[in-house]
């Protein structure tokens, strides 16, 4: 059993031979490579490379090929900005009012922005371990989170209590999602075995389970089964403390979540990680980054022996590693996938 | 007469127009300015206490600091009249590199309804902009902010220099990655988990009443 086999076995709900192992590294990754972020970004047989060495020296099952947080807003008008050799931010609105939503376009993926970057990116991946490992194509943010950034956070926010009825806060989220949708399925097209999003300011530590039932899962349910349509697994992925919507996502079609560490595993994996899988959730920072490789493992250990059961579970990290991550407890997270995750 | 507990519910409720009008009747009808700043404080104090217990969430907590805010402006002439002071200063920024603010503000909203005067560096400040702005303003409270779990360790480096430059000023973190056990392990002083927490621990600190 390959890398990929044993990922898209656990996405299937099949038992593989053992754990199967992600890394969300693409900042420790880029500097392990020597490759500014800022090149990282834009320059696709940069990102490609700085992924490709990583696969060499750790040995994962899965590469997950993100650009940042920014791609498709910024490829729908809204600008960018960031802090030196840092990951982007959105600085503004891409609207000044709701009002202005129609001037929004959905993205042409193969031109708008950086996602062809990323496309391109995916494409070299394919085609140097395409096959061999299992490749997670990342299409950015999802409707909720987009719509934030299109028309600015805390206004989006304050809409969502304000005029929930407003008819152009829907036609922003459609806007919104009919993009996103679009990156999942080029990503796809592109080569990746799976996709994934990011919808974190959907999530409880920003708005209440109530506003996210109305406004974030419709989308990812329609995401999700317009996907499956297709033949392709989607996963979630929401950070903070998820636990006010274990419930909601134990309803979701068949699809994967990454929970983030302040997701108590226990908990997680009664409610929702029995028809879904789930990848996660050990502690990027105090955990990965600054403790040490017997801790690293030792927390991997303990999650895995909650996790593992009946299979449906992907090692990882429960967000991004910082940039400052030491390789050897990268190295560390990775081995303890095959040192306590065998399933025979 | 102007009724205080409804200033404070219209706060509570981020009804900004009820909130706007009941502090000017209050103010005509010669209420002190203090105990009409008191009705909007305690609103936060409760809004920052539901927001703790998870029984409000983000949106809640903007509009309930957009009512007092768009209140305070009716008030703050008269607060100035009467010599009402700020209860405390604080100095609040994300770590360098951490460009997100949307807790950032939530917590200087949150300090702001408590009556403390908010020197909000804005993103990305260098941990030598914070020992600038310490040794500036001379605050109670430093607030260091991170939503990224890859800028957290920035928090460490921030916090050694303003050790480093002599500083005892207090020194809080927060942002949704972090933990308390993080915070012990960098010598923070203290750590809020959200910013309805960061406003109690504020006043934990300078022995304020909630």
């Amino acid at each position: 059993m390959n890398s990929r086999d044993r990922v898209m076995a656990t996405l299937r709900g099949e038992i593989p031979d053992r754990v199967p192992v992600c890394l969300h590294n693409f900042l420790p990754a880029a500097r392990e490579a020597g490759v500014p972020l800022g090149r990282y970004l834009t320059d696709p047989a940069a990102t490609a490379a700085v992924h490709l060495q990583a696969l060499r020296k750790y040995g994962h099952d899965c590469v997950l090929l993100d650009l940042d947080t920014t791609t498709l807003a910024e490829a729908m008008g809204a600008p960018r900005d960031s802090a030196a050799d840092g990951p982007g931010h959105i600085a503004g609105p891409a609207i000044a009012n709701l009002d202005d939503v129609d001037s929004l376009r959905p993205v042409d993926p193969q031109r708008d922005g950086r996602i062809p970057v990323l496309l391109e990116a995916i494409r070299i991946l394919a085609r140097e371990v395409g096959g061999e490992v299992a490749i997670r194509g990342n299409a950015d943010q999802s409707a909720f989170s987009l719509a934030a950034l299109l028309r600015g956070m805390q206004d989006f926010l304050v809409d969502l209590v304000t005029e929930p009825d407003n008819p152009a806060l829907a036609r922003l989220l459609e806007v919104a999602h009919e993009s996103h949708v679009a990156v999942h399925r080029a990503v796809r097209e592109a080569g990746a075995d799976f996709t994934s999003l990011g919808d974190s300011l959907s999530g409880p530590d920003v708005v209440s389970p109530t506003v996210f039932r109305r406004f974030a899962r419709p989308y990812h349910e329609r995401l999700i089964r317009d996907l499956a349509a297709d033949g392709t697994t989607t996963l979630i992925h929401i950070c903070g403390d998820t636990s006010q919507i274990l419930d909601q996502f134990a309803e979701y079609p068949s699809c994967a979540f990454e929970l983030d560490y302040k997701t108590d595993p226990l908990r997680a994996k009664s409610v929702v990680g029995r028809g879904h899988t789930l990848f996660g959730n050990v502690d990027p920072s105090s955990v990965v980054a600054l403790s040490t490789p017997g801790h690293v493992q030792e927390s991997c250990r303990q999650l895995i022996e909650a996790w593992k059961p009946g299979g449906r579970f992907v090692l990882n990290s429960g967000c991004a590693l910082p940039a400052s991550t030491p390789s050897e407890n990268i190295q560390a997270l990775v081995d303890s996938a095959a040192l306590f995750g065998r399933y025979d | 007469m102007a009724d205080l507990e409804q200033l404070t519910a219209a706060v509570e409720a981020g009804n900004r127009k009820t909130a706007t009008s009941l502090t000017t009747e209050a103010l005509a009808e010669g209420v002190a300015p203090q105990a009409i700043l008191d009705a909007m404080t305690s609103a936060m104090g409760s809004v920052g206490a539901r927001f703790s217990a998870g029984d409000i969430f983000v949106p809640e907590m903007l509009i309930a600091a957009r009512a007092m805010k768009e209140a305070m402006l009716v008030l703050e002439p008269s607060l100035v009249g009467a010599g009402v002071q700020p209860v405390a200063t604080a100095v609040i920024g994300t770590v360098e590199g951490d460009l997100h603010d949307i807790g950032k503000n939530l917590v200087a909203m949150m300090w702001k309804g408590a009556n403390i005067a908010v020197v909000d560096l804005g993103v990305n400040v260098s941990p030598q902009a914070f020992v600038d702005a310490v040794t500036e303003h001379k605050p109670v409270v430093v607030g260091l902010s991170a939503l990224l779990t890859t800028t957290m360790p920035m928090m460490k480096t921030t916090i050694d220099a303003l050790r480093a430059s002599g500083s005892s000023v207090k020194i809080v973190i927060g942002g949704a990655p972090i933990t308390p056990e993080y915070a012990e392990q960098i010598h923070a002083d203290g750590y809020a988990p959200d910013a309805g927490s960061a406003a109690a621990l504020i006043r934990d600190f300078l022995e304020v009443p909630a």
